[in-house]
C-alpha cells in the first residue's frame, strides 16, 4: 500500500468517526423513523391489502372515519354520520375545506367514485365489505349517502380500515386507466397528515408534514420509513435510535424480551380488533381427519401452552373461545367445549374411533403444511411432531415458501393440516364467516379450505350478519362458536397479541387499534 | 483489428447463451407453485371473478408456451415489461438499484484483491514460516465463515457494542445529508458491509496468490532477477507477481456470479438498498417480469465480466493474443 493511500484512508476513517458519534448524541425531534421489513410494492391500499402499503398509505391518505383508542368510530374525513333505523341508509357529512395534497378540493364524489370503482373491484376485503352497498349518492360536495340492499352492521367500522377503505382522489384515478397502473401508486397524493416526498426502493420512503391537514397534527416535520430486512438488525437499530418505531407486523418476536430490559424503549401490545389467531385448517374431506372424533382427540393431544410458550414466545393466550379470539370484542365467549392437554384421553378416543396402533406403535401419519415465512409455525410443527408421537400419530413436515403454501393449501386443497395466522374479526361477518360457511368453500386464499359444511352454522352466520340488534347478533354467533368448537374443523392454537416497540419518548403510538392507523397525533415528549 | 474481431465473435456467442438462459429460467420460474395473483390479493382473499379477471389481465390464463412466445418477442424489441406488482417498468426498477450494488461490490472486491494479493505474496515469501501459518489460518477461517453470520457479528461488535459504525442502511435518513456530507455519510455506512464481504473473499484470492507465487518463484527468471541483485521486494512484486496473477484473475472472473449471491446476503443483513433485495422480493411476490429481467441482467453482467477478464489476460501476459 502506498503512503498516499494510507494517508487518505486514515483521513477518511477519522472523518467518519468525527461525523458519526456526535450525530447520535443529539436527538432530532423534527423527524420520526419507522422500521419496515420491505418496500411496499405500491402505496395504494385501495388496490392491495399488503400491510406495508397500509402502514405507509395511512399517513398519506384518509378514511371516512377512524377508530378512537376504545375502538369507537371517530371523525376523520367525515365530521358526523347517521345510520337509519332500518340499517339501509348511512349518511356522512364531511369537513369543509379539505384539500388533496395537490390543492384540488376534496368532495363527496371522491368517496363514491373511489369506493365503488377502485376499492370494491380491486381490493378483496373491500369487495366483501361493500357487497351490500348498492349506490353511494352525493347530493352535495359535503354529503355522501350509502344505500344498502340489506342491513350490514359491520360496514361502519369497516370503513375505518386503511387496508380496505382508503379514499383515493377521483381527479387522479378516474382517467380510464387501470388504477393499478396509475403512476400515483408510487407518488401518492392524499388528504392525510403527511405528503409524499420521495421513495427509494430498498432504502426508504420520505414523507413531509402537510401544513393544510384538516385535523390536529401532525407533530413531526418528516416521517421516514426505513427498510430493514434483517430481524435482529431491526431491533438493534431501534436500540441505537437509528429508528424510532417497529410496527406489529415487522416486530421480531425473539427480540421482545431483550428490548423490554432497555429503559429507553417501550414494548407494548398493539390492540388489534381484527383479532388474529394462529390456527390450523383441517382437511375434513378425506383420511382420518374426516372423522370428528379424530379431530377432537388430536386437539386433546396438543399441549398448546407449550406451543405458545416455546414457539410464540408467550405473546398471546391459548384459544378458549373456539373460532373467536378473546381479543374479539362482544362476540367472544369461553362457554364452548374446552380441549385441555390430555394425551391419555386422546389415546383412548383414537382407539375407540377405530385407529389402533400397529406393531411399531403408529396409528397413521398426517402432513402438516405452513408458510416458512410465518414466524412461529416452523417451531409449532416441530413441537407438534413430538406431542403427536405420544399418541401414535406421525406428522410429516411440509413447510414451504409463502406462495407455494397458499397455492397447495387454499387452491389445490392438497393438505391434511395447514396452519397460519387468520383474523376472526374485526367482525365475525368479515373474519370468521369466510372459514366455516358452506358457500365460502372456494379455491381461494383465506376461505373455507377445510371443506367443513354445516347447515345450522350457515344459518347462524347468515342471521348474525344481517341482524341489527347487537344482543341477537351475539347470541347467533355464540351458538355458532359452540357448534364449531364441538365439530373442530380447525384447531385454534392461540389468540395473538401483537408486540410493538418504540422510543419511550414517543407519545400516542398506542392510540391506534387497527395496527396501521394514522400517526398524526404521535409526538416527541420532553 | 484482430482484437475487435475477437470481441465481435465473443459478443455473438453471448446471443445463443442468453437465449438459452432466458428459456430455461422462464420455464423454471413458471413451474414453481404459486403465482402473482395470490400475492396481490393477500391473506384476506378475493372472489373467483376478481382472481380470474386479474389472471386474464396478466395473461396468466394462457398456456405457458404462448406466454413465453410473447415474452421473447417483447425482449427482442427491447421491452423488459412491467412489474406485475408495482406496475413500474422492469428496467427502471433494476437500474435504480444497480448503483448501490455496484458500489458495494466494487469496493469490497478491490479491498479483497489488494489485501488478498498482498498477504498472498507475503505468505509465499517464506512458506511454512510462522507468518505464513498465521495468514493461512486467517484465510481458511475467512473462507469458511458464512457471510450472513459474519455480517451480524460485525454489526454487533462494531455497530452495537463499540458504537463505531451505523447498523443499517446506506445513509443517515434522519439527518438527510446532501453534497459532500452525503458522500462521507455513504462511505461511513459502506464500511461494515464492504469489510464483511471483503473478508469473505480475501481467503480465496490469498490462497491462490500464495500457491501461484510459490510456483513461479522456482522459475529460472526469478533466479536471474535475484542474481542481478534486485531487492526482494522488486523480485516478488514486479517479476513473480505479474506472472503469478493469471490464475488469480481467472478465478476472480469465474467468481463473479458468486459475488452477486454474496451481495444478496450482505444487502439483507445490512439493509443495503441494492439488487439483491429486489431479487428476493420479486421471488416472494412471483413477480415474473421483474424476475426474468433480473436474471437477464445478471446473465449479461456475468458474460460481460468474463469478457473483461479475458481482455485483462492480454494486458497481463503479452504472449496471449486474440486472433
Amino acid at each position: 500500500m502506498s503512503k498516499h493511500l494510507r494517508k487518505i484512508s486514515a483521513a477518511l476513517m477519522i472523518a467518519a468517526m468525527a461525523m458519526g458519534a456526535p450525530a447520535w448524541a443529539q436527538s432530532d425531534t423534527g423527524a420520526m423513523v419507522v422500521g419496515l421489513s420491505g418496500d411496499p410494492t405500491l402505496i395504494n391500499s385501495g388496490t392491495t391489502t399488503e400491510i406495508n402499503s397500509s402502514v405507509v398509505g395511512a399517513q398519506i391518505y384518509s378514511t371516512i372515519i377512524r377508530l378512537d383508542p376504545k375502538g369507537e368510530p371517530a371523525p376523520s374525513l367525515a365530521k358526523s354520520w347517521q345510520v337509519a333505523p332500518d340499517g339501509l341508509t348511512y349518511t356522512f357529512k364531511f369537513f369543509d375545506g379539505i384539500k388533496w395534497h395537490d390543492g384540488t378540493p376534496f368532495t363527496s364524489k371522491d368517496v363514491a367514485w373511489s369506493l365503488l370503482n377502485v376499492n370494491k373491484l380491486y381490493n378483496g376485503p373491500a369487495g366483501g365489505l361493500l357487497e351490500a352497498v348498492q349506490a353511494i349518492e352525493t347530493p352535495d360536495d359535503q354529503t355522501a349517502v350509502f344505500k344498502l340492499a340489506r342491513p350490514y352492521p359491520p360496514l361502519l367500522r369497516g370503513l375505518a380500515y386503511f387496508n380496505s377503505s382508503t379514499i383515493l382522489p377521483k381527479h387522479i384515478f378516474d382517467n380510464g386507466q387501470d388504477p393499478r397502473q396509475n403512476p400515483a401508486n408510487l407518488k401518492p397524493i392524499g388528504t392525510g397528515p403527511f405528503m409524499f416526498k420521495e421513495m427509494k426502493k430498498g432504502s426508504h420512503i420520505l414523507l413531509e408534514r402537510y401544513p393544510d391537514y384538516h385535523q390536529d397534527g401532525p407533530n413531526v416535520e418528516r416521517l421516514i420509513f426505513q427498510i430493514i430486512p434483517n430481524e435482529a438488525a431491526r431491533a438493534l437499530a431501534l436500540e441505537k435510535a437509528e429508528i424510532d418505531f417497529i410496527p406489529y407486523h415487522v416486530m421480531p418476536l425473539g427480540e421482545v424480551e431483550r428490548l423490554q430490559t432497555n429503559k429507553a424503549i417501550t414494548v407494548a401490545f398493539q390492540k388489534r380488533v381484527i383479532a388474529g389467531q394462529y390456527q390450523a385448517f383441517l382437511n375434513t374431506r378425506e383420511g382420518p381427519l374426516a372423522n370428528t372424533a379424530v379431530r377432537q382427540a388430536l386437539y386433546f393431544a396438543m399441549n398448546r401452552s407449550e406451543l405458545l410458550a416455546k414457539a410464540g414466545f408467550g405473546h398471546g393466550k391459548v384459544s378458549d373461545g373456539g373460532p373467536f379470539s378473546s381479543e374479539l370484542p362482544v362476540f367472544y365467549t369461553a362457554d364452548v367445549k374446552q380441549y385441555g392437554y390430555d394425551p391419555a384421553l386422546a389415546n383412548r378416543m383414537l382407539d375407540e374411533a377405530g385407529f389402533p396402533r400397529d406393531a411399531s406403535g403408529k396409528r397413521f401419519s398426517l402432513r402438516i403444511s405452513y408458510s416458512l415465512s410465518e414466524g412461529p409455525m416452523n417451531d409449532v410443527s416441530r413441537l407438534l411432531r413430538s406431542q403427536f408421537a405420544q399418541v401414535g400419530v406421525e406428522l410429516v413436515d411440509k413447510g414451504m415458501e409463502a406462495s407455494a403454501w397458499r397455492d397447495t393449501s387454499f387452491v389445490k386443497w392438497d393438505y391434511d393440516i395447514t396452519m397460519g395466522s387468520f383474523a376472526s374479526g374485526p367482525d365475525p361477518a368479515i373474519g370468521a364467516e369466510a372459514f366455516y360457511t358452506c358457500k365460502r368453500i372456494e379455491r381461494l386464499s383465506g376461505r373455507n379450505a377445510s371443506g367443513y359444511c354445516n347447515a345450522e352454522v350457515d344459518r347462524l352466520f347468515e342471521a348474525g350478519g344481517r341482524e341489527l340488534d347487537e344482543g341477537k347478533r351475539t347470541e347467533a354467533y355464540r351458538k355458532a362458536a359452540a357448534i364449531l368448537a364441538e365439530d373442530v374443523p380447525h384447531w385454534w392454537l392461540w389468540d395473538r397479541y401483537y408486540p410493538i416497540a418504540f422510543q419511550s419518548k414517543l407519545e400516542g403510538i398506542t392510540d391506534d387499534v387497527t395496527g396501521y392507523g394514522t400517526l398524526d397525533r404521535v409526538r416527541w415528549t420532553q | 483489428m484482430s482484437l475487435i474481431l475477437y470481441l465481435l465473435k465473443r459478443l455473438l456467442y453471448t446471443l445463443p447463451l442468453m437465449a438459452g438462459a432466458i428459456a430455461i429460467i422462464f420455464f423454471l420460474i413458471h413451474a414453481a407453485p404459486g403465482d402473482p395473483v395470490d400475492y396481490l390479493i393477500g391473506e384476506a382473499g378475493a372472489s373467483q371473478e376478481v382472481v380470474d379477471r386479474l389472471r386474464a389481465q396478466m395473461g396468466l390464463d394462457r398456456p405457458v408456451i404462448v406466454q413465453f412466445g410473447i415474452y421473447a418477442f417483447e425482449v427482442l424489441r427491447g421491452n423488459l415489461g412491467y412489474s406485475v406488482v408495482s406496475g413500474a417498468p422492469v428496467l427502471t426498477l433494476i437500474l435504480e438499484r444497480f448503483p448501490a450494488t455496484l458500489l458495494l461490490m466494487a469496493t469490497q472486491y478491490t479491498l479483497a484483491a489488494i489485501i488478498g494479493i498482498t498477504l498472498g505474496v507475503v505468505s509465499a515469501r517464506r512458506p511454512n514460516s510462522a507468518t505464513d501459518n498465521v495468514i493461512t489460518f486467517f484465510s481458511l477461517a475467512s473462507f469458511a465463515i458464512p457471510v450472513f453470520w459474519l455480517g451480524q457479528m460485525m454489526i454487533l461488535i462494531f455497530g452495537y457494542y463499540l458504537d463505531w459504525f451505523p447498523i443499517q442502511g446506506m445513509t443517515n435518513l434522519r439527518k438527510g445529508y446532501t453534497g459532500f456530507a452525503y458522500v462521507l455519510d455513504v462511505a461511513y455506512h459502506l464500511t461494515l458491509p464492504a469489510l464483511t464481504l471483503a473478508i469473505y473473499n480475501v481467503g480465496l484470492v490469498l490462497r491462490l496468490t500464495r500457491s501461484s507465487v510459490i510456483q513461479v518463484t522456482g522459475q529460472d527468471y526469478i533466479k536471474v532477477a535475484r542474481a542481478k541483485g534486485l531487492s526482494e521486494r522488486t523480485v516478488l512484486f514486479k517479476h513473480a507477481l505479474r506472472n503469478a496473477l493469471l490464475p488469480v484473475v481467472t478465478v476472480i472472473g469465474v467468481e463473479i456470479p458468486g459475488l452477486i449471491a454474496g451481495a444478496v446476503l450482505a444487502e439483507t443483513v445490512f439493509g443495503w438498498p441494492g439488487l439483491g433485495r429486489l431479487t428476493l422480493d420479486a421471488i416472494n411476490a412471483r413477480d415474473y417480469p421483474l424476475l426474468m429481467g433480473m436474471f437477464l441482467f445478471i446473465c449479461l453482467f456475468v458474460i460481460l465480466a468474463n469478457l473483461v477478464v479475458d481482455l485483462l489476460y492480454a494486458a497481463l501476459d503479452p504472449r496471449i493474443r486474440y486472433s
